[in-house]
């Protein structure tokens, strides 16, 4: 956790002043009454701007903790690190923890970032005025009549939590299995990375069809899409993505123990 | 009490070709200094990373006081790589609270008064200091603990002269009758004296293992000039 202090808190902190900046000089400034092509062009930039800063920001903090796992336990550092009295069990526990407690953090700072960029006094009274009718239009009705916006976020945030656990324990095991690419073990895990990626895309979207979800997006958005909810429809995909994040990282997190235990020789 | 080291058919291939250790046995008691011998290449490395489990065997075992290579025999293990192998980023007394921290026999007490004696300062960041002196603090560190066996790689081989002496004193004021000390060098002129038993290693086998006494009265020779000459290129 401490190794991971070093860059990650400057990370986050300059992405928050970022947003404050911009809700001041940018979003907060919106008035559609007044808006011209130029100035919708400004908006535009900046919004790409705003993108690219949290992508980077995920992008680094989820580096940082892979490159640190990496080095703590592969490297010269390992030669400390695996001769601590230690189990292999222990280490990668703690350096799960320490690289999900990160991955919450930045989660949780995106979050507040794009709040702070969008919800201007504008879109929230806009949003507060219209609230019955947006929340109609995304479908809560019926069995979902009494969902609000809050929780509807907090389920998202969590989910959105669960989704970075996950990737946490994606990125170790990636990094664990190019350990067994003696001569070019950074580069087999970059490989690693990418082609359990692919296999949890494919896997997701199987899983997906099986269940119903994805054709239903598809037959719904052929149709006039009357009968859609979207709401329905997101819950239904959370359950499925849920037991799917659990189960592959479940698998993961045991491969990269028993690669640990097993297989790993320092070079 | 039980061999503090032994192995049994060890064996280490990095690939199918080629082993670095080859059916190597080998029982070591406590209560010595054990100068691990070769030329480059031989296996010594390999050797000392097994029993420190950084490496897994190919086949055989290896036992420390009895235990296969785990958190038990890590407690006992001081283990001096011959490399940096902290973190560069901290102080070096955040470095002795570290191993305060992991390992219960780390006296932080006698790493103060060594790197008083060394003049090394305990705030500065290991980044800033010297790779002499970097082998300096990693020397102390595994030497404040009271373990049973230290195994250390070419403890010397990047420390002037002048401070060669005093961390040879220090390997012998610090361990105990109880502990097997197991050192792998070059520079065995220098160490030459202060070792109880040599093992020679040469191309993943073991070709010696002898006290140095018996090289000495049965030989007529030194360790340094039997090692020339089983080594002689």
């Amino acid at each position: 956790m401490k190794s991971l202090n070093h860059f990650l808190p400057f990370l986050h902190i300059f992405a928050l002043l970022a947003s404050i900046l911009m809700r001041l000089f940018v979003t907060g400034r919106i008035n559609p009454q007044s808006s011209s092509k130029q100035v919708d062009f400004i908006f535009i930039l900046f919004f790409i701007l705003f993108f690219t800063t949290i992508t980077a920001l995920s992008t680094g903090t989820y580096l940082l903790a892979g490159i640190r796992f990496y080095k703590n336990m592969f490297t010269d550092e390992g030669y400390l690190t695996r001769t601590l009295p230690v189990t292999n069990a222990t280490h990668l526990l703690s350096k799960t923890i320490a690289g999900s407690i990160w991955a919450v953090i930045n989660m949780s700072v995106i979050y507040l970032c794009t709040y702070l960029v969008l919800c201007t006094p504008y879109i929230q009274s806009a949003v507060t005025s219209h609230k019955a009718e947006i929340l109609r239009e995304f479908g809560a009705t019926g069995e979902y009549a009494g969902l609000s916006f809050s929780s509807a976020l907090t389920v998202l945030f969590l989910f959105s939590c669960l989704g970075s656990i996950s990737s946490i324990v994606m990125i170790y095991s990636s990094v664990a299995l190019g350990q067994l690419f003696s001569s070019h073990r950074v580069l087999g895990a970059v490989v690693s990375y990418f082609a359990i990626s692919t296999v949890l895309s494919v896997l997701s979207l199987v899983v997906m069809a099986l269940f119903g979800n994805e054709t239903r997006l598809i037959i719904t958005a052929g149709s006039e899409g009357d009968n859609f909810n979207f709401i329905a429809y997101m819950i239904d995909v959370m359950k499925t993505s849920t037991i799917l994040m659990a189960g592959t990282s479940v698998i993961l997190y045991i491969m990269t123990h028993y690669i640990m235990n097993k297989k790993i020789n320092l070079i | 009490m039980n061999p503090i080291l032994e192995c049994y058919g060890l064996t280490k291939s990095y690939n199918k070709i080629y082993s670095a250790l080859n059916n190597l046995n080998l029982s070591l008691e406590r209560g010595q200094i054990i100068g691990l011998l070769g030329p480059n290449g031989s296996g010594k490395t390999t050797f000392i990373k097994l029993i420190n489990d950084v490496l897994v065997p190919t086949s055989g075992e290896i036992r420390i006081n009895g235990m296969a290579p785990g958190v038990e025999t890590k407690k006992i293990v001081s283990y001096l790589p011959e490399r940096t192998y902290l973190d560069e980023t901290m102080r070096v007394k955040e470095i002795i609270t570290y191993f305060s921290d992991f390992y219960d026999n780390f006296s932080s007490e006698r790493a103060y008064r060594m790197l008083d004696d060394l003049q090394i300062d305990t705030n500065a960041r290991l980044k800033t200091l010297s790779k002499g002196t970097k082998e300096k603090v990693q020397l102390i560190l595994v030497m404040s603990r009271d373990a049973g066996l230290y195994v250390l790689d070419e403890p010397i081989g990047g420390v002037d002269p002048a401070s060669r002496d005093y961390i040879l004193s220090t390997i012998l004021n610090n361990y105990n009758e109880d502990a097997a000390i197991l050192i792998s060098t070059h520079l065995i002129h220098d160490i030459e004296n202060i070792l109880d038993r040599v093992l020679f290693i040469k191309q993943g086998q073991l070709v010696l293992n002898a006290a140095v006494d018996e090289i000495r009265t049965e030989q007529g020779k030194s360790v340094d000039t039997l090692f020339r000459e089983v080594f002689r290129c």
